[in-house]
């Protein structure tokens, strides 16, 4: 149940994992992943054998060499875009756990954990389909096309766009973190389909790339190794990055909500304290005030005590009652103008100024 | 003696849960008797929608083979409707606070949610009923229909119960959001997407009747039994997060 865990976590609380080892890891990490991906890039263009298309008509002769099929410069891309598509996954992957976890705890710091790997994941799917896209269009001629991996993975991005939509719909941040974890695990059901869509539906023509009989020559491998090594790395930086922001713009929010309830507290203490004043010089005129008739004594002494009266829950910052049984008080026919009403009618209103 | 008193006596204080799944049930089905508003605002919208196609198909005349589309069309039309009645299945539960009542029932979540589903799983076969012999009427009445046609109902049921499944899980969360109608379109269509692709391909295999594609049919329809077990286990699971507010 989410009344049983407390609330709202302090921004103590949320940063864990602040200044551990693993967050000084973070910009060596970074930097790895972006050397090994340099690497990656500039073996693929250098080293890297180019891979054997269709047969040509005739035999060409390029660079010294006889060549009797069109080489496929296009396939270079793979050294990248399988990376950052595995890498997609893979943090995908860590928003669902995280969201399984926060269904488990109702601790918020799952919550941000797993949203801010959705972030990353939207990063890196949009810059998977966009190299995707700049593949299709040499490979296969087309910009895009309805085939079954390229469908899923589509719908993959629509998932985690419309996640953000629905965090955004809600406005309760306890029940905007339940609905969109329990988005994330239902989301994250197509996260498998599209990575095993190639496997399943015999029509597609997309490649498979993990397979064990792929036979890949080490020239071709040892690029794409890093280049997946390097891609991981930098997914994991720049979710422990974006983490950072996300957990001090929470600290930034809680300690305004602080503030504010802070503020309203003092308020309520100063009005608290002017009513205090203000029931003692009502009490002190009402013992000063000349006896004269008993009716009037009786009467006053019943405004009297309905200011007393009021006073009790008044101390919750409600001066309106007050102000409604002074209204009440002087409403009675005989000594309308009692001093004690008069100073209690003005001093309310200075309150209700003040409140105002 | 005493004992199955007792007894007597427990089972008075508390209903079990086949017994509270029937009166969930049974209430939404009496309110839906008594006012008529979804059954009627889904038919008309289906039907607003089979106009549409007619708009759409107007022009092809016989170019177009219609059979070969007539598995789409008729899935696009599903998926759409369902998505209204959807949205309108928890609108009165939210207007007059019923939802409150339910929760504050000593009720468990997944029966609610079992509730819930079924009944938008008898409205969609309703609608479906009214609405599909219609689709053949004005798209397939001229058109040589395959033997194999009557299979399409397979995909038709196994569908419609992920629809209501997924459907019940994903409206029940978008019902006190902003701008919920769309909200709830831009949620289901996506992880409703593998569930129609491989109905449509089923439906479309039925409808056109090739030797030898039965094949693609039979797998067609074990991904969607499998996308519906999945989703439906998933939705019954975390449908009690997303109820208790």
């Amino acid at each position: 149940m989410a009344t049983d865990a407390p609330a709202r976590e302090t921004y103590e609380q949320l940063s864990v994992g602040r200044g551990g080892r693993l967050e000084r890891l973070v910009p060596i990490a970074l930097v790895l992943g972006v050397v090994l991906t340099v690497i990656d890039v500039v073996w693929t263009f250098t080293l890297a054998p180019l891979v054997q298309g269709a047969q040509l008509s005739e035999p060409v002769v390029i660079a010294g060499t006889q060549v009797t099929t069109k080489l496929l410069l296009s396939q270079k891309i793979f050294y990248l875009h399988v990376p950052v598509a595995v890498a997609s996954f893979a943090i995908m992957l860590f928003a669902a756990i995280w969201a399984v976890r926060f269904l488990m705890t109702k601790s918020r710091r799952f919550d941000l954990y797993s949203k801010t790997s959705m972030e990353v994941t939207l990063v890196f799917i949009v810059a998977t389909m966009i190299s995707g896209d700049l593949w299709t269009r040499f490979e296969w001629g087309v910009w895009w096309t309805w085939e079954p991996r390229l469908t899923t993975y589509f719908i993959l991005m629509l998932l985690v766009i419309g996640y953000f939509i629905l965090r955004n719909a809600l406005d309760d941040p306890e029940r905007r973190a339940r609905f969109s974890a329990v988005f994330c695990i239902v989301a994250f059901v197509d996260a498998p389909i599209s990575f095993m869509i190639t496997r399943l539906v015999p029509s597609s023509i997309h490649p498979v790339v993990f397979r064990t009989d792929s036979g890949l020559p080490p020239m071709m491998l040892i690029p794409f190794l890093l280049g997946l090594f390097g891609m991981l790395l930098i997914a994991f930086a720049l979710t422990r990055l974006a983490l950072r922001i996300n957990v001090d713009a929470q600290e930034v929010e809680d300690l305004k909500e602080r503030l504010e309830e802070q503020d309203a507290w003092k308020t309520r203490a100063a009005a608290d304290a002017a009513l205090e004043r203000l029931r003692a010089d009502a009490s002190n005129l009402t013992a000063a005030a000349p006896t004269s008739d008993g009716s009037a004594s009786s009467v006053r002494a019943a405004a009297a005590s309905d200011v007393a009266g009021a006073g009790g829950p008044a101390s919750d910052g409600s001066v309106d009652s007050l102000a409604a049984s002074t209204r009440d008080a002087s409403a009675h026919p005989s000594d309308l103008q009692t001093p004690s009403g008069a100073a209690a009618a003005a001093s309310s209103h200075s309150h209700d100024s003040q409140e105002a | 003696m005493a004992d199955s008193r007792n007894r007597g006596q427990r089972r008075s204080r508390r209903a079990s849960s086949f017994q509270q799944y029937k009166a969930l049930l049974l209430k939404d089905l009496r309110q839906e008797i008594r006012t008529r508003e979804m059954l009627t605002s889904m038919v008309v919208y289906a039907l607003l929608v089979l106009t549409i196609y007619g708009a759409a198909l107007a022009q092809v005349g016989d170019s177009v083979d219609v059979v070969a589309l007539a598995g789409g069309l008729l899935w696009a039309l599903i998926i759409f409707t369902s998505l209204l009645g959807l949205n309108r299945s928890f609108s009165h539960e939210t207007e007059s606070g019923c939802l409150e009542g339910i929760l504050l029932a000593p009720v468990d979540r997944a029966v609610v949610f079992l509730a819930k589903a079924t009944s938008n799983l008898i409205f969609l076969a309703v609608v479906e009923l009214i609405t599909v012999p219609l689709f053949f009427l004005f798209f397939l009445s001229g058109a040589e229909l395959a033997t194999t046609t009557p299979m399409m109902l397979l995909p038709l049921a196994v569908g419609t119960v992920g629809v209501a499944g997924v459907g019940t899980l994903l409206s029940t969360m978008t019902i006190d959001t902003r701008g919920r109608d769309v909200l709830l379109a831009i949620l289901f269509i996506p992880v409703v997407f593998p569930l129609l692709y491989a109905c449509v391909s089923a439906t479309s295999v039925a409808f056109l009747g090739i030797e030898g594609t039965f094949g693609t049919f039979w797998t067609s329809l074990a991904l969607a039994g499998a996308y519906d077990v999945i989703m439906i286990a998933a939705a019954w699971g975390l449908y009690e997060f997303v109820v208790d507010a």
